[in-house]
């Protein structure tokens, strides 16, 4: 449908879940008082000198070989040199020559169609501070300068803003699976910038246009559909693209100019001569690699494998994490698995959401679910009875004791329920004229009836024989 | 234009955000001139199929610091040298629109 040939591909920064910053001991935070979580490396005192941390490079090392990337053993840094008041020291601490990953690739789903998005390279870098623009002039909180940081820059390979969208929640998915980050776009622990360019033949790039600031994955498919769009009507108008940077604006559903490029800034790049060389020792980057977190798509496969789940179920599960966690919690204690994936993608995720919670800080014993499910496998309740046990077990009560306080317990001793059949045939002839006469509507009518007596504690399905049975006598 | 002409280190001094009085520019011409030469001695040295070389070392170390944290300031002592301090921020002239 398009007329022009689009060409997309996107820069990812993501903050590492690391106790501290890239180079300094000073702790990591969100949401802190200002200025409270920094020492004199972060806030680029003369004679400091930058010390790595030894967590972020492994994290990076999950993130790279979670991407299939090739990884440099030997961890250099250089100096990105800019000023700007977000950047105390005058340089950014990078990897500009030698990243610590390189030549990956992830693979995407788009319409049913799996397709592979390289990734050029992966480095590691440091955070800047926050700035708050306001009235008199800039805040600055130097909180986040430091905080590590991976860039993860893909290849030129998505086309459509279904893929550019696509290749973002794959790649949240995966840095989420593996601890890498916390992924938030909204928050900005992950930061996406998207460049785009149309082409009437797919030989030649269009004008490179890069939209900046996207947080969330729905404003990535939103922003890069509306570029395409405007480009697509500059083109048509025979006017040119004119190389920018833009963002997206909800409210207008458009892109609007930042800035425009104007020459490539010269960021006189050269080894940061403060960090040495590292060499990292060939033995624990395997053990970081051979303990690597099961991906998302590795672990729908297992769903489906280990627990006889459908594509659909597994995949809904694994979607949330600690949904997934939990439901392999339940079935620590059940055996039947493909229904406490429908207790814990139906009911229990209904209740989560109609109680403003989730999975991530549910306090319910995944134990109690199990042996929901159990007692209503077995028929000790019935699967209506069971929806009420629900409810007490997820304000925390234990199913068997709900069951006793409320005198819930199914009966299904013959005995018991062969005495309330009779009673009922015996007040309903006309039903029992019925059923004779073919209607076998009038069953439903005496179980109905039986249950009723019971107060519902009859199990539905032996009343059901009984009654059956019963008639056949009579 | 001369090299180290007046408007050359007039637009210096403006990139870097301070002022120069044409007696200070040419103090400055004469140190820049001295610095040049010293420089151009540097081309007298034959540096052809030599490797760069970034650190004293050639063998790289294999130390790495732990996720440990250990050194924090107080917001008081981190916000110390600034000149303007507004709601424990660092206040500083708006530089964008």
């Amino acid at each position: 449908m398009e007329k022009y040939f689009v060409t997309i591909g996107i820069e990812i920064h993501c903050e590492l879940k690391t106790k501290t910053k890239m180079f300094s001991s000073a702790p990591t935070s969100f949401g802190e008082v200002a200025n409270t979580c920094v020492n004199e490396v972060d806030l680029g005192h003369p004679g400091t000198l930058p010390c790595v941390n030894k967590h972020a490079i492994e994290l990076a090392i999950k993130a790279c070989t979670g991407m299939h990337c090739t990884i440099d053993p030997l961890v250099r840094f250089d100096r990105k040199n800019y000023y700007y008041s977000d950047l105390p020291k005058g340089f950014q601490i990078t990897q500009q020559f030698f990243p610590i990953g390189k030549d990956g690739y992830v693979e995407i789903e788009v319409d049913g169609e799996k397709k592979k998005i390289g990734i050029e390279r992966i480095h590691m870098e440091e955070d800047t501070a926050k700035q708050f623009h306001k009235e008199t002039g800039t805040y600055i909180d130097f909180n986040r300068a430091g905080t590590p940081l991976i860039e993860i820059v893909s290849r030129p390979d998505m086309h459509s803003a279904k893929e550019a969208a696509a290749y973002v929640e794959t790649l949240r998915k995966n840095l989420f699976y593996l601890n890498v980050s916390d992924v938030k776009m909204e928050e900005g622990s992950m930061r996406c910038d998207v460049n785009i360019s149309l082409s009437p033949d797919q030989n030649t790039l269009g004008t490179k246009v890069e939209i900046k600031n996207l947080n969330s994955i729905a404003n990535v498919q939103k922003a890069v559909q509306a570029e395409i769009e405007r480009q697509s009507a500059l083109l048509d108008a025979g006017e040119k693209v004119e190389q920018a940077t833009r963002r997206y604006d909800e409210a207008q559903k458009t892109t609007i100019l930042m800035r425009k490029k104007e020459g490539n800034v010269d960021y006189k790049y050269f080894p940061e001569p403060n960090i040495f060389p590292i060499l990292l020792d060939e033995e624990w980057i395997r053990n970081i690699q051979d303990h690597l977190e099961e991906l998302p798509d590795a672990r729908i496969e297992r769903f489906i494998s280990q627990y006889g789940l459908n594509d659909y179920d597994a995949s809904v599960l694994v979607a949330d994490r600690s949904m997934a966690d939990y439901f392999e919690e339940v079935v620590k204690s059940t055996k039947e698995t493909k229904k406490a994936a429908n207790w814990v993608i139906g009911d229990m995720s209904a209740w989560l959401n109609k109680n403003n919670q989730s999975f991530e800080d549910l306090e319910v014993d995944a134990d109690a679910i199990a042996s929901l499910i159990n007692l209503i496998s077995n028929g000790e309740i019935s699967g209506k009875q069971g929806k009420a046990v629900f409810e007490e077990v997820m304000l925390g009560k234990d199913p068997k004791k709900v069951i006793e306080e409320k005198g819930m317990k199914q009966v299904s001793d013959d005995g018991a329920i062969l005495a309330l059949v009779s009673s009922v045939l015996d007040a309903n002839p006309q039903s029992i004229e019925d059923y004779k006469n073919g209607k076998d509507r009038a069953i439903g009518f005496l179980v109905g009836q039986v249950m009723k007596a019971s107060k519902g504690q009859a199990n539905p399905k032996r009343t059901n024989e009984l009654i059956r049975e019963e008639l056949a006598k009579r | 234009m001369e090299k180290f002409s007046n408007e050359y280190f007039k637009k210096l001094a403006n990139d870097l955000k301070f002022d120069l009085s044409d007696e200070e520019i040419e103090e400055l011409k004469k140190d820049f001139i001295e610095v040049e030469k010293q420089v151009e001695l540097f081309d007298s040295i034959d540096t052809e199929g030599v490797q760069e070389m970034v650190y004293p070392f050639e063998t790289p170390t294999y130390f790495i610091r732990e996720d440990e944290i250990n050194e924090v300031l107080s917001q008081e002592d981190a916000l110390k040298n600034a000149k303007d301090v507004r709601m424990g921020h660092i206040h500083v002239p708006k530089v964008v629109r």
